[in-house]
């Protein structure tokens, strides 16, 4: 199959990992953007192996630069009003949905971009940790605390349990 | 507590981490079957594996409700002028897909007709063209596995709209629309409008303006679109100079042909034979 019909198919895959990881369409559009040129301009270092690894690599890479970039110029990366995610009209707003988002909004970056990866992408752990550069015994770790985190999360918004409170 | 008790209590004991793996398939076969015994003797592991899957099928719902936002994003909004020169400089053979909403909701659109809408409507109510065959003005996009279907010249506000049909695969019908402009949009770029009845994909080149439409999926037209810009760009010499005057009628002007006699083409002005040969469409 051709490389550009490759990156084709792939490029809805990559807008929602994008979109997941900036909660902000423009953001996530400038990530895709800039993930595709990058893919174009250096098709010769690909390997002839599988091209979504690859692909989602440089795009984590971008977010990373992205944000590093973001953060050095002191930027607040926030979208423009009227600019948030949207839910259609045909669609009924559900309030799992909604409190997943905002849970995982609150996971340190690193299990959540694991997390993502994996249950956005249905990634092999192996092919996620080459994604995320990490070795797989340490994705197994982040996504193991991310979904403690969220079920300690969802056990306190029920009441089941009081939050941990720190004591000296 | 003795000894055994505390061993038994250990093997009965599953990390988070092995419920997470096993959560995701992605322990080993044997380990998988041990936690699976595991999980019926201890249902409250089970309770956390099913509260894991409910959680995150709540979260996969979310996440791709917003694959395609309704939210309008310009087509020409400001981008680093490095990255633009690039791809540019570079000849990308893909620019960039956006995936936008229509064009009529779109906050920077150039003023007057919207050609989009005039191109979807057209593509939907195409009535039966008379003139299957076109004018010579064009060349052939049989390697892309196109078939013609037939071209007419359209008005809209004093512009001519070219539209050209095909078949491709399985009698799939596409369009592609051709309209005379100043270059308004990224030269080589690919403006991708997925979220309608069907995909068009949107390019300038040369001062002109395509829209191909077409019964396709999004990545399928828009690889195909690539195809078509290789090919109006850089028109495949073709060897034999009775290529058919069908083929030739139709594929849009786009570049305009190069000397006769050089780069293939024969002296009395067709094309000679295609020396590359463009993927076909893959519907």
């Amino acid at each position: 199959m051709h490389f550009e019909k490759q990156i084709c198919e792939q490029i809805p895959h990559l807008q929602r990992y994008a979109l997941a990881l900036c909660r902000n369409p423009m953001e996530a559009d400038d990530l895709v953007q800039d993930c595709l040129e990058r893919a174009l301009r250096k098709r010769h270092l690909w390997r002839w192996g599988r091209l979504r690894p690859w692909l989602f690599r440089m795009l984590y890479n971008l977010y990373l630069n992205h944000r590093q970039s973001a953060s050095q110029r002191r930027e607040i990366v926030t979208a423009d009003a009227g600019e948030e995610l949207t839910t259609a009209s045909n669609q009924q707003p559900h309030a799992e949905c909604v409190r997943a988002l905002e849970n995982i909004q609150s996971l340190p970056e690193d299990q959540r971009t694991a997390l993502i990866l994996v249950v956005l992408e249905g990634t092999s752990y192996r092919e996620s940790a080459r994604i995320l550069g990490i070795q797989i015994g340490t994705l197994r770790s982040r996504l193991a605390r991310a979904r403690e985190t969220l079920r300690h999360q969802e056990l306190i918004a029920n009441n089941e349990v009081r939050p941990l409170r720190r004591v000296k | 507590m003795s000894t055994g008790h505390s061993i038994t209590e250990l093997r009965e004991t599953l990390s988070d981490e092995q419920l997470s793996a096993f959560a995701d398939g992605q322990l080993p076969r044997r380990q998988a079957q041990r936690i699976a015994v595991l999980l019926r003797r201890h249902p409250e592991y089970a309770d956390r594996i099913h509260g894991y899957w409910r959680r995150e099928a709540a979260l996969y719902l979310a996440l791709n409700r917003s694959e395609l936002p309704d939210v309008s994003l310009p087509v020409n909004r400001p981008r680093r002028t490095v990255l633009l020169s690039t791809a540019s400089a570079a000849s990308l053979l893909v620019a960039i897909a956006l995936w936008l909403a229509w064009p009529g909701q779109s906050v920077q659109k150039p003023a007057g007709p919207n050609y989009i809408d005039v191109a979807l409507n057209a593509y939907l109510d195409a009535p039966p063209l008379a003139d299957n065959h076109g004018q010579s003005s064009l060349a052939s996009f049989s390697d892309l596995g196109l078939t013609p279907a037939g071209q007419q010249v359209l008005q809209v506000a004093n512009q001519e709209l070219h539209e050209y049909r095909f078949n491709g695969p399985e009698d799939r019908r596409l369009a592609l629309y051709e309209i005379s402009t100043p270059t308004q949009g990224q030269e080589g770029w690919l403006h991708i409008l997925a979220s309608g009845q069907v995909p068009v994909v949107e390019w300038y080149s040369q001062n002109k303006r395509y829209l191909l439409v077409g019964e396709a999926s999004t990545p399928a037209l828009t690889q195909l679109a690539v195809n078509m810009q290789q090919l109006l760009q850089s028109p495949p010499p073709q060897s034999a100079p009775a290529a058919s005057v069908q083929q030739e009628a139709m594929m849009p002007a786009g570049n305009p042909a190069p000397p006769a006699g050089s780069n293939g083409k024969a002296a009395d002005g067709r094309h000679t034979q295609s020396s590359h040969s463009p993927a076909t469409m893959d519907m």
